[in-house]
C-alpha cells in the first residue's frame, strides 16, 4: 500500500481517549490506507467504530495519538500556524447533522462566505458574484442567500453545507455521515449532488457512512471498520460480491433489502449480542466475541490487514 | 369475542393549532387492520405517519392538536369518543406501543424492571412476585441474558439495541391484540436492526399479535410486513399488498421513493433516482392531489380535484387521476424501467 501518487496517505494512525487512569479507549487503533486523486474511498461501520473519529483526525479536528497522515505528500498531524490556515482552505468537511451544523444567526450568504472572507480577497461585487455561483452549484436560489438557516428544510441545509465546503475551492472533502439525517427522497438528491460535484471539480472524498448502500452507490473502494480497525479494504463491487472477514460478511446480510421476494428468500447470518466496549480491549481479534468462526489463535493474536487479491486486504487469521 | 378487523380507521382528519395557523397533518387517513396482520405506514418525516399512529392511543397533545373528523374502531369501541380512564386500559393493555427512540423514551431514573411491572401492578393487581416472575419471562422471550441482574439495573446499563429489547418487553408484557412500532428501528446499528426485526417477527408468529410498522425504510418493510400503506402529505395515496407496492406501484410517488433508494445491485454509472422538490405545505395543503407539484406526470385535474382511490386489484388502490379511464395513455404506459 505504499503508492506516493495517493492524495491522502494514512499511516498507522491511532487515536487514544483517555478516560480515567487506568481506562484508555481506543477510538482509531491503527489504520493504513491512501486515497488517490478523484478517488471516493468510503468507510462504513456500527456506531462507536471510530469511523467520525477518523474523519476528524483528516481535517485537524483531532489530533491523532500517533502515526501519520500525509495530505499532498505533506505531514499534517504537526504544522505551524500558518501552514495549518492554508490547510483549511484545501481540506473541508461536510457534517453529519445539518441542522446543528449552520449558525442559526448567520445569513446563508455569510454562512457560504465565511470561508471566502478567509482565503481569498474579493471585492464586494465579487464576493456577492462568488456566493450566488455557489448557492446555483448545490441547486439553490440566489434570493435564498439573505434569508437565515431556519427557514430551510433538511435537505436544502445539507446543501448550504456543501456550498460551505466548495467555497474555499478544497481538493479533498470528508463527508461525516452527509445523508442520514434526510429523508430518502431528499437524501438521493444530496447523493446525486455529491456525486455530480465530484464529476466536475475533480474532488476526492473520503465518504463515511454507517449506510452500506449509500457507501456502495457513492464510493470507488470502501473500508470496512470495526471498534477501531479496518478489518476489510476492497474496491466497492468486490467488497459486496465477495465480501471475506466474517464482520462485512454479517453486515452485508444484515441490511434489510428493498425487495421482498429476496427477502423471503434470504438466509440471514445475524450477528449475535452488540458491539463490545473499546475501553482496554486485550490485544486479540475484536471481533472474537461475536464470530461465528472463531479459533484458538484469534483470541491469543491481533490480526494484520494483508492482501488476499490484488486490491482487497482482509485482517482475519482464518483466510 | 374475536373480531375480523381488528383496528379501523374512517376518513381520520388531525390538525394542530399553532402560532402559523392550523397545519393539517392528517387529512382523510382510512385503513383497516385485521386480527395478526402486519402493516406498514411509509412515509416521509411530516407525512402524518406518527400522527396517524398516536391518534389511534389518544398520544398526541391536545390541545394544540384537535381531531376534526373520523372515527377510530378498535374491537368495536370507538376509541374516538372514549375518555381519558378508558384510554388508559386500552393503553399498553390491548395496543402496545414502541417508541422511536429508546434512548429517551425510559425513564432514566427508575430501574429497568419497575418499568417493566409498572403496569401489571398498577392495573392488574399483580403480586410484586408475580410481576417479577412474568417480567423476567418476557425479559427471556426478547433475549436478554442474565435478566435477574438485567432487572435491577438502569437504563443507562443498557446499550441501544438492549434498550429497545426493553421497549418491546413492557410493550408485549400485558400480549396486546395490536403492537404499533413507530421507527423501532431508526436509531440502532444494522446488525442489531436484524435482531430486533427477526424478534417482533417470532413475537408476532407466537402472539399472533398485529403490527402497524411505522417507517421511512422500505428495507425493513419488505423484511417485515404483508400489507403496506404509502402515506403523503397527510393522506393514503397507494395501499396494496407488499408484492402490489413494491413490484406493481401505480403511483408515481411510490415509483419515486422505490427509485430514490441506493440498491445493493444498483449499477454504479447509472444515477440515482430522485423526486424533486419537497413536500407539501400542511398549512395551505394544496387543493388537488398532494403530490402533484413534484409529479412528473401531473395534469391539470391533479391540481384541482383530489383524486379518488382507484381499485387495480382487490386490496390494491391508488389514488392517482392517472388510472383514470380519461387519462392519457402515455402516462399510464410509464412503469418503472429500473426493476
Amino acid at each position: 500500500m505504499s503508492n506516493s501518487s495517493a492524495l491522502v496517505r494514512v499511516e498507522n494512525i491511532k487515536k487514544y481517549f483517555k478516560i480515567r487512569k487506568n481506562e484508555t479507549l481506543k477510538a482509531v487503533d491503527g489504520l493504513n490506507f491512501n486515497i488517490d486523486q478523484g478517488e471516493t474511498f468510503g468507510i462504513v461501520g456500527e456506531s462507536g467504530c471510530g469511523k467520525s473519529t477518523l474523519g476528524n483526525c483528516l481535517v485537524r479536528l483531532y489530533r491523532p495519538t500517533a502515526g501519520n497522515i500525509f495530505f499532498a505528500d505533506r505531514e499534517i498531524t504537526v504544522l505551524n500556524k500558518r501552514d495549518a490556515f492554508a490547510f483549511t482552505g484545501q481540506v473541508q468537511m461536510i457534517f453529519q447533522n445539518p441542522y446543528s451544523s449552520l449558525n442559526p444567526r448567520m445569513t446563508i450568504g455569510d454562512l457560504i462566505g465565511e470561508g471566502l472572507d478567509l482565503h481569498q480577497d474579493y471585492s464586494r461585487a465579487e464576493r456577492v458574484e462568488r456566493i450566488d455561483y455557489l448557492l446555483h452549484l448545490v441547486g439553490l436560489d440566489r434570493e435564498h442567500s439573505n434569508r437565515f438557516p431556519h427557514e430551510f428544510s433538511g435537505g436544502q441545509r445539507q446543501r448550504i453545507g456543501i456550498a460551505r465546503a466548495l467555497s474555499v475551492e478544497p481538493d479533498f472533502i470528508v463527508c461525516d455521515e452527509p445523508v442520514s439525517a434526510l429523508d430518502v427522497s431528499i437524501q438521493s438528491q444530496v447523493l446525486n449532488l455529491i456525486k455530480k460535484l465530484q464529476a466536475e471539480m475533480g474532488l476526492t472524498y473520503l465518504f463515511i457512512s454507517h449506510n452500506l448502500s449509500v457507501v456502495k452507490y457513492i464510493a470507488d473502494r470502501i473500508g470496512v471498520m470495526y471498534l477501531g480497525n479496518i478489518v476489510e479494504e476492497a474496491e466497492a463491487e468486490k467488497l459486496y460480491q465477495q465480501p471475506l472477514h466474517p464482520y462485512s460478511r454479517a453486515l452485508l446480510s444484515s441490511i434489510p433489502l428493498p425487495d421482498p421476494r429476496k427477502e423471503r428468500q434470504r438466509k440471514r447470518l445475524v450477528l449475535e449480542g452488540d458491539v463490545p466496549s473499546p475501553i482496554n480491549y486485550p490485544a486479540c481479534c475484536k471481533f472474537l466475541a461475536r464470530c461465528s468462526k472463531a479459533e484458538k489463535v484469534c483470541g491469543e493474536k491481533f490480526p494484520e490487514l494483508k492482501e488476499v487479491t490484488a486490491g482487497h486486504y482482509v485482517a482475519c487469521h482464518l483466510i | 369475542m374475536i373480531v375480523e378487523r381488528l383496528l379501523e380507521i374512517n376518513d381520520l382528519h388531525f390538525s394542530f393549532l399553532t402560532y402559523g395557523g392550523e397545519v393539517k397533518a392528517v387529512r382523510g387517513i382510512s385503513f383497516q387492520v385485521k386480527q395478526g396482520e402486519k402493516v406498514a405506514l411509509v412515509g416521509e418525516s411530516g407525512s402524518g405517519k406518527s400522527v396517524t399512529a398516536q391518534c389511534i392511543l389518544k398520544l398526541n397533545p391536545e390541545p394544540p392538536g384537535f381531531l376534526k373528523k373520523g372515527s377510530i374502531l378498535f374491537d368495536g369501541q370507538n376509541i374516538t369518543e372514549m375518555n381519558e380512564k378508558g384510554m388508559r386500559k386500552i393503553r399498553g393493555h390491548d395496543i402496545g406501543m414502541i417508541f422511536q427512540d429508546p434512548l429517551t423514551s425510559l425513564n432514566p431514573t427508575m430501574k429497568v424492571g419497575e418499568q417493566i411491572t409498572e403496569g401489571l401492578l398498577s392495573h392488574h393487581g399483580f403480586s410484586r412476585k408475580n410481576a417479577r416472575k412474568r417480567a423476567y419471562e418476557m425479559l427471556k422471550m426478547v433475549g436478554i441474558a442474565d435478566y435477574e441482574k438485567r432487572f435491577k439495573q438502569y437504563p443507562y446499563q443498557f446499550s441501544g439495541g438492549m434498550k429497545q429489547r426493553v421497549m418491546i418487553a413492557i410493550a408485549l408484557i400485558h400480549s396486546p391484540r395490536l403492537l404499533i412500532a413507530d421507527e423501532p428501528t431508526t436509531s440502532l446499528d444494522v446488525t442489531i436492526e436484524a435482531q430486533i426485526l427477526d424478534l417482533m417477527d417470532n413475537l408476532q408468529q407466537n402472539l399472533k399479535t398485529a403490527i402497524i410498522l411505522i417507517t421511512h425504510d422500505l428495507g425493513v418493510v419488505a423484511r417485515l410486513c404483508e400489507r403496506v400503506l404509502v402515506i403523503y402529505g397527510g393522506k393514503i395515496v397507494e395501499a396494496g399488498d407488499i408484492d402490489n407496492i413494491y413490484y406493481q406501484a401505480k403511483h408515481p410517488y411510490t415509483w419515486g421513493l422505490l427509485k430514490s433508494i441506493p440498491r445493493l445491485d444498483h449499477q454504479k454509472s447509472k444515477k440515482l433516482g430522485s423526486i424533486e422538490g419537497t413536500p407539501p405545505d400542511l398549512f395551505e395543503p394544496p387543493a388537488g392531489c398532494p403530490f402533484a407539484a413534484r409529479c412528473q406526470y401531473a395534469m391539470r385535474v391533479c391540481y384541482q380535484e383530489e383524486p379518488a382511490f382507484f381499485p387495480i386489484t382487490a386490496g390494491h388502490q391508488v389514488a392517482c387521476w392517472l388510472l383514470h379511464p380519461d387519462a392519457p395513455e402515455s402516462a399510464k404506459s410509464t412503469n418503472l424501467g429500473v426493476f
